[in-house]
């Protein structure tokens, strides 16, 4: 075969480029520690790896959701922890007060601290997160949903008011799982069942409680019956408080949980994107000695027959 | 007397020898060179009594070592190579740029909905709203910086195709002054072939052919015609045609081929017929991968806009207000073509269903006889109907048509790029924390009094937007005895009464849908109201969280995330499939090259061989002179 001395240049050349991209490549992997530099070397992959990285990141966010559902909780419950201590030193006062061997005088002292447990209570009912804002109000954060003082109650009749409403709000913690971060007033305060088919809150029991000690015409049977009623309205009262309780410690067991799923998932996903994306160093450096063992041999090579010519003996 | 001329023969040859072999030294690396050789013959004999006699020798011809079929070949080839290099050249760009992970639109994407889940945590929270506005901030700027790149890119296109048509002129220009010169040549050369100038005009051809493929005819005087497209003539004999880059009369932003015909006119080259070469090679990655991807990540900026708004319409703001629109979107101008002959002008705006229905193709609507057509560029799928807007809702393409005013022409057409400008128009409507609505208009409450078991949900606003001029009115379910059914009272809902309740089932009025659980008693009121002073719902904003892994677009087969993802790998297969067929190509180039070269190439070590071949012709011609110089010199002694 006739071989020209043009293509004997080009072919050397042609060849140590080719090899010398190869090597470029490779060195490029390795430095970036990627297997896939741009989506031309997987485009496959390349796709996969972005959906991969958004469910990582809508997991991370989940997580994130779970931290702050979980703080908003847990403030919630020791509030509540707070007032289901506070009602049952109140049922303690009622029974205390309830004894008939007291003087009207001497029960003074149950309604001088149930004064103080009401207003102490309206506190809790009243009482705002670490950004101002207040907890049992449903979604009308913004101002304090309880009002109206004891005398009040016990002096104009009727119960508190309660300014804000049922809302509820909820928070993402799962592609599918939407969680309640907050409990409006009416249902921890309120509606409580007085035992006759209607309902009031537990602040108007205990100024009921309140304005019978205080009665001094109230005695004998007729403070009695009082007395027994406003104990199964606080009763009541107190379960409400720790039915919300329990639904907060099992909405925090669930996040819990779901915060486990989470972490598991967010190890698979970070695997995954691995194996997606990121180089068999072992694989790549063999690779890369081989090419230069290559390279080394096609220079050599080219530089060796390139010096042969004829006129090196005319 | 007969041996002198015979020696200076043989010197004279031996010396056209070492001529040509230097000729093939020198040019040895010399492009398109093809090597020379001698074709050398005996002179006629002269008869004698003792037969013929030799009389020496002479150069019939320098020969050029050339193969029509292999040169062919390397062009052939060569104008795919050129096309592939020039198209990988284009979309690398586009792979690199989709490259790096951190810098594509993915991560903005997730930023933003993180965004939107830190106000449903904190939605009364301003920080956590302003947090929410930096990243759509954010995301709008990669969009922006996405499509800015391609538009550069776009802009690098439309250059290039003016230069290489510059280039293919030149090409032309001189191709014709060859055909000139050769033809010259022959006539005054005798019939000798000006091998020197057929390479010269071989390789101008090889050249041009780089930039776009051509077909050649060779004629008898020796010419050569050249041809692109289809057969339209770039050079016939020493007439040569002029190209010109235009603006294309459908699509001015479009810098297209068009040729001269004379007297200034210029007509467009129709893309399909520019093949090869690297003209070729620009214009299909215009036509296929620039389009495209650009149109994609419009789609994908669009969507997100249009689905972000319609629920933020629905919802209501830190103030109380209703939402407004999150994001602003630029809707797709219509372009009249140059060529329209009517008055008509056309405007569009993005359907109702814009996110799901909207293609990444761009569309032809145009008019003939009372009908007009759209066309889908991408597959040429078709719809005619007698209006413009007719013709939009019946392909439902996510744009509807109108004609704002004139008369169209028989023959007019217009283009419509709805997604084209998505990804660069799109924009952060609000900059007011504040705006952002996080909360739904309305909320729902039970009565405290209820004694039942009935429990109301916190209800939906309807889509789509606008919402229900009563959604805030005020309206009571009140339970009748026994509380099988409800009467419902509040303006706006017609006051039915008597519905029957089943437990968890839709109820909807005022474009609010609510459910009743559990088992209301009779007398039990729920209420659905304003949500006054609401400031701590996040409804709202969690609907907009759900958006971001929702399958919204693509006929509801696709999330913003996914249709990103399917660019990338579309680019990412387009790359890789231009590299492996350029690869293929460029090895056929190098194949056909080699058997060119192996016939044509010059072989250094042979020319050195030839060298001492003619070197010692000459030497030994020289000897014969000199012999028989010597024996004349021996006759005269005799006589001396």
């Amino acid at each position: 075969m006739r071989i020209s001395t043009n293509m004997q240049f080009d072919s050397g050349v042609a060849s140590m480029n080719r090899q010398l991209s190869t090597l470029v490549h490779l060195q490029q992997q390795i430095a970036s520690g990627r297997r896939i530099l741009t989506p031309a070397d997987d485009p496959v992959a390349a796709a996969r790896v972005l959906e991969v990285q958004q469910a990582a990141d809508v997991m991370a966010q989940f997580r994130v959701n779970h931290d702050n559902a979980r703080s908003t909780l847990e403030l919630e419950e020791t509030q509540l922890d707070s007032a289901s201590e506070l009602l049952i030193r109140a049922k303690e006062l009622a029974i205390t007060a309830s004894n008939g061997t007291l003087t009207f005088a001497q029960r003074q002292a149950a309604a001088t601290e149930l004064r103080a447990r009401y207003n102490q209570l309206m506190g809790i009912a009243n009482s705002a997160d670490g950004t101002g804002q207040f907890m049992f109000a449903g979604y009308q954060s913004a101002s304090p949903p309880f009002s109206r003082t004891i005398d009040d109650l016990i002096t104009n009749g009727g119960d508190v008011n309660y300014a804000g409403d049922d809302g509820q709000r909820r928070l993402q913690v799962s592609a599918t799982r939407y969680i309640e971060v907050a409990d409006p007033g009416t249902g921890v305060f309120m509606g409580i069942d007085d035992g006759t088919g209607g309902s009031q809150s537990i602040f108007k029991t205990i100024a009921d409680l309140v304005g019978a000690i205080e009665d001094p015409g109230n005695t004998g049977a007729a403070f009695s019956a009082d007395v027994a009623a406003a104990l199964g309205n606080i009763n009541r009262g107190l379960d409400d408080v720790l039915r919300v309780r329990a639904a907060i410690g099992s909405r925090l067991n669930e996040i819990d949980s779901l915060s486990t799923t989470a972490d598991d998932m967010a190890v698979q996903y970070e695997q995954a994107l691995s194996t997606l994306r990121d180089l068999d160093y072992a694989k790549a450096t063999s690779d890369l000695e081989r090419t230069l063992a290559g390279l080394e041999a096609a220079q050599k090579s080219f530089a060796q027959t390139s010096q042969l010519s004829l006129f090196n003996y005319l | 007397m007969s041996t002198l001329s015979i020696g200076i023969s043989g010197l004279t040859a031996a010396n056209i020898g070492l001529a040509t072999t230097s000729h093939n030294i020198a040019n040895a690396s010399t492009a398109g060179y093809n090597r020379q050789v001698l074709v050398q013959g005996t002179n006629l004999p002269v008869l004698t009594g003792a037969g013929f006699i030799g009389q020496g020798t002479h150069v019939e011809t320098v020969r050029r070592v050339y193969d029509q079929f292999l040169s062919r070949q390397v062009l052939s080839a060569q104008a795919s190579a050129s096309a592939m290099d020039s198209y990988l050249g284009q979309i690398r760009q586009i792979d690199n740029l989709l490259a790096d992970a951190s810098s594509g639109v993915s991560p903005a994407l997730s930023a933003f909905f993180a965004g939107v889940q830190q106000v449903t945590a904190y939605p009364t929270s301003i920080p956590a709203r302003q947090a929410m506005l930096s990243a759509s901030e954010s995301l709008v700027a990669r969009f922006q910086a996405l499509d800015q790149r391609l538009t550069e890119i776009r802009d690098g296109v439309n250059s290039q195709v003016m230069s290489e048509v510059a280039l293919i002129n030149s090409y032309a220009g001189q191709i014709a002054e060859l055909n000139q010169a050769i033809l010259l040549s022959r006539t005054g050369g005798l019939g000798q072939e000006p091998n020197d100038l057929l390479d010269q005009r071989d390789q101008l051809i090889a050249e041009l052919n780089k930039s776009v493929r051509v077909s050649t005819v060779e004629q008898n005087d020796g010419s050569i015609n050249v041809f692109i497209g289809s057969g339209q003539p770039l050079v016939v004999g020493n007439q040569r045609y002029t190209l010109k880059a235009i603006e294309s009369a459908e699509n001015p932003q479009r810098i297209v081929v068009g040729l001269e015909t004379g007297g200034g006119n210029v007509i467009e080259f129709p893309e399909s017929q520019i093949v090869g070469g690297t003209l070729g090679g620009l214009v299909a990655f215009r036509g296929e991968s620039l389009d495209n991807a650009q149109n994609a990540l419009g789609r994908v900026a669009i969507a997100l806009a249009l689905n972000v708004n319609d629920q933020h319409r629905l919802g209501m703001d830190l103030t109380g207000a209703l939402g407004g629109a999150y994001f602003s979107v630029a809707a797709p101008v219509p372009v009249p073509n140059d060529d329209n002959g009517g008055t008509a002008s056309i405007g569009a705006s993005f359907s109702a269903t814009a996110a799901s229905d909207l293609t990444a193709s761009d569309y032809r609507l145009s008019y003939a006889a009372g009908t007009y057509t759209l066309t889908r560029l991408s597959d040429n799928a078709n719809w005619t109907a007698g209006s413009a807007a007719a013709v939009a809702t019946a392909a439902a393409q996510g744009f509807d048509l109108t004609l704002n005013a004139g008369v169209p022409a028989n023959g007019d057409s217009f283009l419509i790029q709805p997604t084209r400008t998505g990804a660069q128009g799109i924009a952060v409507a609000i900059s007011d924390p504040r705006a952002i609505a996080a909360a739904a208009p309305m909320r729902t409450a039970k009565t405290l009094a209820n004694t039942g078991t009935g429990t109301i949900s916190a209800g939906n606003v309807d889509a789509p937007p606008p919402p229900n001029a009563n959604l805030q009115q005020t309206v009571t379910i009140t339970f009748n005895n026994p509380p099988t059914t409800f009467n419902v009272s509040g303006t706006g809902t017609g006051n039915p009464v008597n519905v029957p309740f089943t437990a968890g089932q839709d109820i909807q009025y005022n474009g609010w849908t609510i459910q009743i659980s559990g088992a209301p008693a009779a007398g039990d009121i729920f209420t659905i109201e304003a949500n006054n002073a609401g400031v701590a719902d996040n409804r709202n904003a969690i609907l907009l969280a759900a958006l971001q892994t929702a399958s919204t677009m693509a006929g509801g087969t696709a999330s913003y995330q996914s249709a990103y993802s399917q660019i990338v790998s579309e680019v990412g297969n387009k790359t890789r499939q231009v590299e492996t067929i350029g690869e293929a190509q460029t090895n056929l180039v190098t194949q056909a090259t080699a058997e060119r070269e192996q016939m044509s190439g010059v072989n250094l070590d042979e020319e050195a061989a030839n060298l001492l071949r003619y070197q010692q012709a000459y030497q030994a011609s020289a000897k014969v002179i000199q012999i028989a110089g010597s024996l004349f010199d021996d006759l005269l002694a005799i006589f001396g």
